[in-house]
């Protein structure tokens, strides 16, 4: 099912474009199927959930044990551990939810809007936590739970967004059309994403400077970079592991409507003394 | 010297942190596995009344 599905894709592709599709796009057709998504996730998932628990395991030994208290924040830095990856997850959710937004609207891939789906609740997740870990960690070091900070706002922003989505993929019954409404909210939403990144430098804010991610290197010291690096690893191993979690379960539940419409389809044609279409032999 | 004591004062924000960040994670955990459970018992129940694609025939 999935080879032909992805010779079909293949041919679809050729016949739009008027040329031979190249092999890598023949090979990410091959994989990039619900079949064959199922087929490579059976394999990955146990590995992934094993990598994410031994590298939280490692990550959270480094951050409450072996990293050392920083010389301004104290030994409030150890907030910056589940705080940083957080953000940095949020972020990279939504920039993912933002090119599934393309492939549904632009290239129809059947497992874009399905991605976009799975992702959403994650992302929202990734944001509550950036945003009380921030909140808590701001209390001890600015004196103040909460600051009208661009940063801080454009956070905030963001996880009205993702909660603004989920909403939205409840609100409409039909798959396909909840899909391409979605898709146009995260891409007009896309836009907070580099002011969230920027922010920090357009705006003079209480919140510091990039200090990982910049041009120039990071500016925090190994025995910090370490540690943060690790949990950033840890979070997104567990990013990708529910991923793929949820995207089987979506995957799962398309089926059964697709299974519900054609017992109702049967039901329909036996009623009117046809001979039932779905139902196998 | 326990690590509580260790954080002084800093220590009640640090274990806040860090129990946010745990049950969020877990909740998402929770409800990932829980959300593919779910669809995979119903779908099972579905293929046992004899119900299939035309994909899979």
């Amino acid at each position: 099912m999935g080879q032909s599905m992805a010779d079909e894709r293949a041919a679809l592709h050729r016949r739009s474009s008027g040329a031979k599709p190249h092999r890598l796009m023949q090979a990410l057709y091959a994989i990039a199927n619900p079949a064959g998504f199922t087929r490579l996730t059976r394999f990955l998932l146990p590995l992934l959930a094993l990598a994410t628990a031994i590298a939280f395991a490692i990550g959270l030994y480094m951050s409450l044990v072996t990293a050392p208290a920083d010389y301004q924040q104290g030994e409030s830095v150890r907030i910056m551990f589940v705080h940083v990856p957080a953000a940095w997850l949020a972020l990279l959710t939504y920039t993912a939810m933002t090119a599934s937004a393309l492939g549904t609207l632009v290239f129809r891939h059947p497992l874009a809007d399905v991605a976009q789906k799975a992702a959403a609740p994650l992302g929202a997740g990734f944001s509550a936590i950036c945003l009380v870990t921030g909140s808590i960690w701001g209390k001890p070091t600015w004196g103040s739970w909460w600051e009208w900070d661009a940063r801080l706002t454009s956070v905030l922003i963001l996880f009205l967004i993702y909660l603004g989505i989920i909403a939205l993929w409840r609100a409409i019954d039909e798959p396909g059309k909840a899909a391409r409404a979605v898709s146009i909210l995260t891409l007009v939403g896309a836009i907070n994403i580099p002011i969230i990144k920027f922010s920090v430098d357009w705006w003079y804010t209480l919140h510091q400077p990039a200090s990982v991610f910049r041009v120039g290197g990071p500016t925090i010291h190994p025995s910090l970079l370490t540690p943060l690096l690790v949990m950033g690893l840890a979070y997104l191993l567990l990013f990708s592991t529910l991923m793929i979690v949820r995207m089987g379960a979506e995957l799962s539940e398309r089926r059964i409507r697709r299974l519900l419409a054609i017992a109702a389809q049967d039901a329909t044609a036996t009623g009117h003394g046809r001979e039932p279409a779905g139902r196998a032999a | 010297m326990s690590l509580y004591e260790q954080f002084g004062k800093y220590a009640p924000y640090i274990v806040s942190a860090y129990l946010v960040a745990g049950l969020t994670l877990g909740a998402m955990i929770i409800s990932s596995v829980r959300k593919s459970l779910v669809a995979r018992r119903r779908l099972e129940a579905l293929e046992a009344r004899g119900l299939k694609l035309r994909d899979d025939r």
